[in-house]
């Protein structure tokens, strides 16, 4: 784990020296309140309960052994989240349970296409949503690929900004917009597939 | 404008991510185009059900967590 992990490659942190008092009371009030939504994430990201909780612990340890990088009166929510991400994506991911990932960056390509959009979500109807029951819409959000999921998990569950989300997955702003869109679409399709198959729609 | 760069520019109003000008076209295509209101009011009902669902689906915290991240730090 290097220092870049936690910081937003274009922030030049200005490191704090805390007392051992001052990081562990930031640790308590300011990164503990956040842990119900971490192990969230970690459990939408892992589909595995111990899996989630050996991410949230590890990202814990790393925020503490780190807390000279965090600012007191900014994001402690999003720099978790940051640990978090990148927690994930450089050792988890390697040992995770799940089978081989599909490459995100063909799936964006595939669905920036100019054509994509049009034959997409036509047929998914308030109405049948609203009969689903959220196991059947969670296993839709689980079946987009990670990159997709999470931004919506970002966004719609956890409510950060473009920009917070921007710094939390280190991508350009415009990028979260075109992949939130086409995560969005890609979700109302799983569940316009599985409203079909599913008889919700007669 | 086609029915894709609207529907873009709902995604950005319903994040409150929307700026003058994209605010301004959205405004004015809803004013004077049903079919683009509908839309706008289907996709908002759409992500509306499918957020609260998420958000009732969430996973407890087991409840051993946050005390065993405190124990490993000594807090």
């Amino acid at each position: 784990m290097s220092e870049q992990e936690v910081n937003t490659d274009n922030q030049e942190t200005q490191r704090q020296k805390y007392s051992d008092k001052e990081a562990a009371r930031i640790f308590d009030q300011e990164f503990m309140p956040h842990v119900n939504s971490m192990y969230n994430f970690a459990y939408r990201l892992t589909f595995d309960e111990d899996d989630a909780k050996d991410l949230v612990q590890d990202t814990y340890l790393k925020a503490f052994r780190f807390i000279n990088s965090f600012e007191q009166g900014t994001n402690a929510k999003a720099w978790l989240f940051r640990i978090l991400k990148n927690s994930f994506i450089n050792e988890f991911r390697k040992k995770s349970k799940q089978p081989a990932k599909v490459d995100y960056n063909e799936v964006e390509s595939y669905y920036n296409s100019d054509d994509i959009d049009e034959n997409i979500t036509t047929d998914l109807r308030v109405e049948t949503v609203q009969h689903m029951i959220g196991d059947e819409i969670t296993s839709a959000l689980n079946g987009i690929p990670v990159d997709f999921r999470t931004v919506i998990i970002l966004s719609d569950l956890e409510g950060f900004t473009y920009e917070e989300m921007s710094k939390i997955l280190d991508i350009p702003i415009g990028t979260v917009r075109s992949r939130l869109h086409r995560a969005r679409n890609m979700l109302k399709d799983k569940l316009a597939v599985y409203a079909k198959e599913m008889g919700y729609n007669k | 404008m086609d029915e894709r760069r609207f529907s873009e520019i709902v995604q950005l109003v319903l994040d409150n991510e929307a700026d003058e000008e994209s605010r301004a076209i959205f405004e004015e295509k809803i004013r004077t185009c049903v079919k683009s209101c509908g839309s706008f009011e289907k996709e908002k009902s759409l992500r509306e059900t499918i957020k609260q669902k998420l958000f009732d689906h969430k996973k407890d915290i087991p409840n051993d967590l946050a005390a065993s991240i405190k124990k490993s730090i000594n807090l």
